[in-house]
Protein backbone atom coordinates (compact mmCIF):
# COMPACT_ATOMS: atom_id res chain seq x y z
CA UNK A 1 0.00 0.00 0.00
CA UNK A 2 1.04 3.78 -1.00
CA UNK A 3 1.08 6.02 2.15
CA UNK A 4 -0.58 10.13 1.53
CA UNK A 5 2.52 12.39 2.72
CA UNK A 6 1.10 15.05 1.68
CA UNK A 7 -2.54 16.46 0.06
CA UNK A 8 -2.00 20.35 -1.22
CA UNK A 9 -4.33 22.19 -3.71
CA UNK A 10 -2.23 24.45 -5.95
CA UNK A 11 -3.58 26.13 -8.78
CA UNK A 12 -0.43 25.58 -10.72
CA UNK A 13 -0.44 21.96 -9.61
CA UNK A 14 3.13 20.28 -10.43
CA UNK A 15 5.54 23.09 -10.58
CA UNK A 16 9.17 24.58 -8.68
CA UNK A 17 7.70 24.56 -5.48
CA UNK A 18 6.58 21.72 -5.77
CA UNK A 19 9.46 19.98 -7.17
CA UNK A 20 12.44 21.76 -5.58
CA UNK A 21 11.16 22.16 -1.87
CA UNK A 22 8.05 19.53 -0.67
CA UNK A 23 8.95 16.37 -2.44
CA UNK A 24 12.53 16.72 -0.71
CA UNK A 25 10.98 17.28 2.51
CA UNK A 26 8.22 14.42 2.31
CA UNK A 27 10.76 11.95 0.09
CA UNK A 28 7.78 11.64 -2.12
CA UNK A 29 8.27 9.11 -4.76
CA UNK A 30 4.89 9.12 -6.54
CA UNK A 31 2.72 12.41 -7.51
CA UNK A 32 -0.94 11.61 -7.62
CA UNK A 33 -2.63 14.73 -9.84
CA UNK A 34 -6.70 14.27 -9.31
CA UNK A 35 -8.18 16.45 -11.94
CA UNK A 36 -10.79 15.36 -14.18
CA UNK A 37 -10.33 17.55 -17.08
CA UNK A 38 -6.30 17.63 -16.93
CA UNK A 39 -6.78 13.43 -17.10
CA UNK A 40 -8.41 13.63 -20.37
CA UNK A 41 -5.06 15.95 -21.87
CA UNK A 42 -2.67 13.23 -23.24
CA UNK A 43 -0.26 15.73 -24.03
CA UNK A 44 -0.09 17.44 -20.62
CA UNK A 45 0.28 14.23 -19.18
CA UNK A 46 2.93 12.94 -21.34
CA UNK A 47 5.02 16.47 -20.21
CA UNK A 48 4.05 16.02 -16.30
CA UNK A 49 5.75 12.66 -16.69
CA UNK A 50 8.99 13.39 -18.67
CA UNK A 51 9.20 16.35 -16.41
CA UNK A 52 9.49 14.50 -12.97
CA UNK A 53 12.68 14.31 -11.45
CA UNK A 54 14.48 11.10 -11.01
CA UNK A 55 12.80 8.62 -8.68
CA UNK A 56 9.59 10.66 -8.84
CA UNK A 57 5.97 8.81 -10.92
CA UNK A 58 3.91 10.81 -11.91
CA UNK A 59 -0.09 9.85 -12.16
CA UNK A 60 -2.83 11.66 -13.31
CA UNK A 61 -6.51 10.26 -12.41
CA UNK A 62 -9.99 11.82 -12.78
CA UNK A 63 -12.01 12.07 -9.23
CA UNK A 64 -13.60 8.64 -9.75
CA UNK A 65 -10.68 6.74 -10.70
CA UNK A 66 -8.56 8.20 -7.79
CA UNK A 67 -11.71 6.90 -5.64
CA UNK A 68 -11.35 3.48 -6.95
CA UNK A 69 -7.49 2.99 -7.05
CA UNK A 70 -7.59 4.73 -3.22
CA UNK A 71 -10.06 1.65 -2.22
CA UNK A 72 -7.96 -1.01 -4.59
CA UNK A 73 -4.68 -0.12 -2.06
CA UNK A 74 -4.50 3.29 -1.17
CA UNK A 75 -3.38 4.86 -4.61
CA UNK A 76 -0.28 1.89 -5.30
CA UNK A 77 1.60 -1.05 -4.45
CA UNK A 78 4.14 1.49 -2.55
CA UNK A 79 5.54 4.97 -2.41
CA UNK A 80 5.11 7.95 -0.30
CA UNK A 81 2.38 10.11 -2.64
CA UNK A 82 1.85 13.49 -2.82
CA UNK A 83 -1.98 14.19 -3.66
CA UNK A 84 -1.98 17.07 -5.27
CA UNK A 85 -5.77 19.41 -6.65
CA UNK A 86 -6.29 22.08 -8.63
CA UNK A 87 -8.81 23.62 -6.59
CA UNK A 88 -10.77 23.30 -3.66
CA UNK A 89 -13.92 21.66 -5.09
CA UNK A 90 -12.40 18.87 -6.60
CA UNK A 91 -10.26 18.07 -3.52
CA UNK A 92 -13.82 18.27 -1.24
CA UNK A 93 -15.43 15.97 -4.14
CA UNK A 94 -12.96 13.10 -3.44
CA UNK A 95 -12.69 13.35 0.21
CA UNK A 96 -16.71 13.45 0.15
CA UNK A 97 -16.74 10.15 -1.68
CA UNK A 98 -14.96 8.91 1.10
CA UNK A 99 -10.96 9.24 1.29
CA UNK A 100 -10.01 9.85 4.10
CA UNK A 101 -7.81 13.61 4.85
CA UNK A 102 -6.44 14.94 8.29
CA UNK A 103 -4.39 17.30 6.51
CA UNK A 104 -5.20 19.78 3.55
CA UNK A 105 -1.96 22.51 2.40
CA UNK A 106 -3.49 24.82 0.83
CA UNK A 107 -0.49 26.06 -1.26
CA UNK A 108 -1.59 28.60 -4.48
CA UNK A 109 -4.86 29.24 -5.72
CA UNK A 110 -4.46 32.08 -8.08
CA UNK A 111 -6.74 35.52 -8.07
CA UNK A 112 -9.99 35.79 -9.58
CA UNK A 113 -12.83 38.52 -9.60
CA UNK A 114 -14.68 36.80 -7.21
CA UNK A 115 -11.76 35.59 -4.58
CA UNK A 116 -10.16 37.92 -2.20
CA UNK A 117 -6.69 37.95 -1.61
CA UNK A 118 -5.60 36.25 1.52
CA UNK A 119 -1.97 36.22 0.85
CA UNK A 120 -0.39 37.09 -2.41
CA UNK A 121 -0.50 32.99 -3.94
CA UNK A 122 -3.78 32.10 -2.53
CA UNK A 123 -7.11 34.08 -3.21
CA UNK A 124 -10.50 32.16 -1.67
CA UNK A 125 -13.82 32.73 -2.77
CA UNK A 126 -17.70 32.41 -0.74
CA UNK A 127 -17.70 28.77 -1.49
CA UNK A 128 -14.16 27.91 -1.06
CA UNK A 129 -14.16 29.39 2.27
CA UNK A 130 -17.68 27.40 3.06
CA UNK A 131 -15.91 24.56 1.88
CA UNK A 132 -12.73 25.08 3.99
CA UNK A 133 -15.14 25.32 6.71
CA UNK A 134 -16.85 21.91 6.49
CA UNK A 135 -13.15 20.30 6.30
CA UNK A 136 -12.28 21.92 9.73
CA UNK A 137 -15.99 21.23 11.74
CA UNK A 138 -15.39 17.25 10.13
CA UNK A 139 -11.86 17.58 11.78
CA UNK A 140 -9.60 17.53 8.97
CA UNK A 141 -6.76 20.61 9.45
CA UNK A 142 -6.70 22.74 7.03
CA UNK A 143 -3.89 25.57 6.39
CA UNK A 144 -2.15 27.75 4.29
CA UNK A 145 1.31 26.98 3.19
CA UNK A 146 3.16 27.94 0.06
CA UNK A 147 6.93 26.75 0.84
CA UNK A 148 8.28 24.51 4.41
CA UNK A 149 9.67 28.22 5.07
CA UNK A 150 6.25 30.04 5.76
CA UNK A 151 4.41 29.68 8.95
CA UNK A 152 1.44 27.86 8.37
CA UNK A 153 -1.69 30.10 7.77
CA UNK A 154 -4.36 28.59 10.16
CA UNK A 155 -8.19 27.92 8.97
CA UNK A 156 -9.44 30.29 11.86
CA UNK A 157 -6.53 32.62 10.20
CA UNK A 158 -7.58 32.16 6.95
CA UNK A 159 -11.25 33.25 8.19
CA UNK A 160 -10.13 36.48 10.04
CA UNK A 161 -8.29 37.66 6.77
CA UNK A 162 -11.13 36.94 4.73
CA UNK A 163 -13.13 38.62 6.63
CA UNK A 164 -11.01 41.64 6.96
CA UNK A 165 -11.33 41.59 3.28
CA UNK B 1 14.11 34.07 -34.44
CA UNK B 2 12.94 36.00 -31.43
CA UNK B 3 13.80 34.76 -27.93
CA UNK B 4 11.35 34.82 -25.43
CA UNK B 5 12.67 34.72 -21.49
CA UNK B 6 9.70 32.79 -19.62
CA UNK B 7 10.90 33.44 -16.01
CA UNK B 8 9.65 33.28 -12.52
CA UNK B 9 9.89 37.13 -11.76
CA UNK B 10 11.91 39.65 -13.17
CA UNK B 11 14.62 37.62 -13.71
CA UNK B 12 14.78 37.59 -17.69
CA UNK B 13 14.53 41.41 -17.96
CA UNK B 14 17.74 41.58 -15.60
CA UNK B 15 19.41 39.45 -17.28
CA UNK B 16 18.89 40.96 -20.68
CA UNK B 17 20.13 44.07 -19.20
CA UNK B 18 23.33 42.79 -17.24
CA UNK B 19 23.90 40.56 -20.87
CA UNK B 20 24.17 43.83 -22.46
CA UNK B 21 26.57 44.99 -20.00
CA UNK B 22 28.85 42.53 -21.96
CA UNK B 23 27.73 42.13 -25.35
CA UNK B 24 25.71 45.34 -26.24
CA UNK B 25 22.53 45.73 -27.11
CA UNK B 26 20.04 43.23 -27.39
CA UNK B 27 16.95 43.12 -29.87
CA UNK B 28 14.56 40.47 -30.60
CA UNK B 29 13.91 39.26 -26.76
CA UNK B 30 11.35 39.36 -24.77
CA UNK B 31 10.90 38.55 -21.34
CA UNK B 32 7.55 37.09 -19.82
CA UNK B 33 8.06 37.41 -16.11
CA UNK B 34 5.43 35.08 -14.25
CA UNK B 35 4.44 36.84 -10.82
CA UNK B 36 2.58 34.19 -8.03
CA UNK B 37 -0.30 36.10 -8.40
CA UNK B 38 -1.31 35.48 -12.21
CA UNK B 39 -3.24 32.66 -13.29
CA UNK B 40 -1.27 30.01 -14.87
CA UNK B 41 -3.92 30.00 -17.62
CA UNK B 42 -3.58 33.72 -17.79
CA UNK B 43 0.30 33.49 -18.89
CA UNK B 44 0.01 31.22 -20.95
CA UNK B 45 -2.94 33.29 -22.49
CA UNK B 46 -0.57 36.39 -22.58
CA UNK B 47 2.56 34.46 -24.32
CA UNK B 48 0.56 33.00 -27.01
CA UNK B 49 -1.08 36.09 -28.03
CA UNK B 50 2.34 37.62 -28.12
CA UNK B 51 3.29 34.36 -30.35
CA UNK B 52 0.15 34.74 -32.29
CA UNK B 53 0.12 38.17 -33.68
CA UNK B 54 3.68 37.42 -35.03
CA UNK B 55 2.55 34.13 -37.23
CA UNK B 56 6.10 34.36 -39.63
CA UNK B 57 8.32 34.54 -36.93
CA UNK B 58 9.87 31.88 -35.42
CA UNK B 59 10.70 31.74 -31.83
CA UNK B 60 13.01 30.22 -29.19
CA UNK B 61 11.46 29.66 -25.84
CA UNK B 62 13.74 29.93 -23.27
CA UNK B 63 12.55 28.98 -19.54
CA UNK B 64 14.39 28.65 -16.18
CA UNK B 65 13.69 25.75 -13.44
CA UNK B 66 12.83 22.03 -15.38
CA UNK B 67 9.34 20.98 -14.27
CA UNK B 68 8.62 24.60 -13.12
CA UNK B 69 5.49 26.64 -14.59
CA UNK B 70 7.34 28.89 -16.95
CA UNK B 71 8.36 24.74 -18.51
CA UNK B 72 5.32 23.93 -18.76
CA UNK B 73 4.12 27.13 -20.21
CA UNK B 74 6.95 26.88 -23.08
CA UNK B 75 5.93 23.26 -23.61
CA UNK B 76 2.30 24.26 -24.76
CA UNK B 77 3.11 26.63 -26.85
CA UNK B 78 6.18 24.69 -28.75
CA UNK B 79 4.38 22.18 -30.49
CA UNK B 80 4.59 23.80 -33.72
CA UNK B 81 7.34 23.73 -36.47
CA UNK B 82 8.24 27.60 -35.84
CA UNK B 83 8.84 27.16 -32.17
CA UNK B 84 11.53 25.41 -29.92
CA UNK B 85 11.62 25.68 -26.03
CA UNK B 86 14.67 24.52 -24.11
CA UNK B 87 15.21 25.06 -19.92
CA UNK B 88 18.05 26.02 -18.13
CA UNK B 89 18.21 29.73 -19.04
CA UNK B 90 21.64 31.39 -17.64
CA UNK B 91 23.86 34.25 -19.23
CA UNK B 92 26.03 31.77 -21.34
CA UNK B 93 22.98 30.21 -22.90
CA UNK B 94 21.19 33.77 -23.58
CA UNK B 95 24.77 35.25 -25.07
CA UNK B 96 25.09 31.79 -26.91
CA UNK B 97 21.33 31.94 -28.24
CA UNK B 98 21.80 35.18 -29.83
CA UNK B 99 25.04 34.50 -31.58
CA UNK B 100 23.85 31.01 -33.03
CA UNK B 101 20.16 32.65 -34.01
CA UNK B 102 22.15 34.53 -36.56
CA UNK B 103 23.40 30.68 -38.29
CA UNK B 104 21.10 28.96 -37.44
CA UNK B 105 16.91 28.59 -37.99
CA UNK B 106 14.75 27.24 -35.24
CA UNK B 107 14.82 24.19 -35.61
CA UNK B 108 18.42 23.46 -35.98
CA UNK B 109 19.47 25.66 -32.88
CA UNK B 110 18.69 23.09 -30.20
CA UNK B 111 21.49 20.89 -30.40
CA UNK B 112 24.24 23.85 -30.49
CA UNK B 113 22.38 25.64 -27.74
CA UNK B 114 22.62 22.93 -25.06
CA UNK B 115 25.88 21.20 -25.69
CA UNK B 116 27.82 25.10 -25.85
CA UNK B 117 25.77 25.95 -22.91
CA UNK B 118 26.88 22.72 -20.93
CA UNK B 119 30.70 23.30 -22.30
CA UNK B 120 30.94 26.63 -20.78
CA UNK B 121 29.86 25.25 -17.10
CA UNK B 122 33.04 25.09 -15.47
CA UNK B 123 34.89 23.47 -12.24
CA UNK B 124 37.34 26.51 -11.12
CA UNK B 125 39.83 23.51 -10.02
CA UNK B 126 40.05 22.73 -13.84
CA UNK B 127 41.17 26.31 -14.70
CA UNK B 128 43.93 26.82 -11.85
CA UNK B 129 44.98 23.42 -11.16
CA UNK B 130 44.64 21.60 -7.54
CA UNK B 131 46.93 23.43 -5.35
Amino acid sequence: MAEISLIRVDSRLIHGQVITKWRKIFNITKIVVVDDSLANDEFMIRMYEAAAPAGVKVKVYGIEKAKRLWDKNKLGTEGRVLLLFKDIPTCYKLYEQGVPMNYIQIGGVAKTADRKVILQAVSLNESEMELLGKFHQNGCEVAIQIVPEDTRLSYEEIVKKYKEK
Amino acid sequence: MEILLLTHGEWGAELVKSAELIVGPLKNIKCFPLHPDCPLKEYIRETQEYMEQRKEEEFLLITDIRGGSTFYTAGILSRTEKVRAVSGLSMDMLILADELRQEYSVGEIITPLIEGTKSKITDMETVLGKE
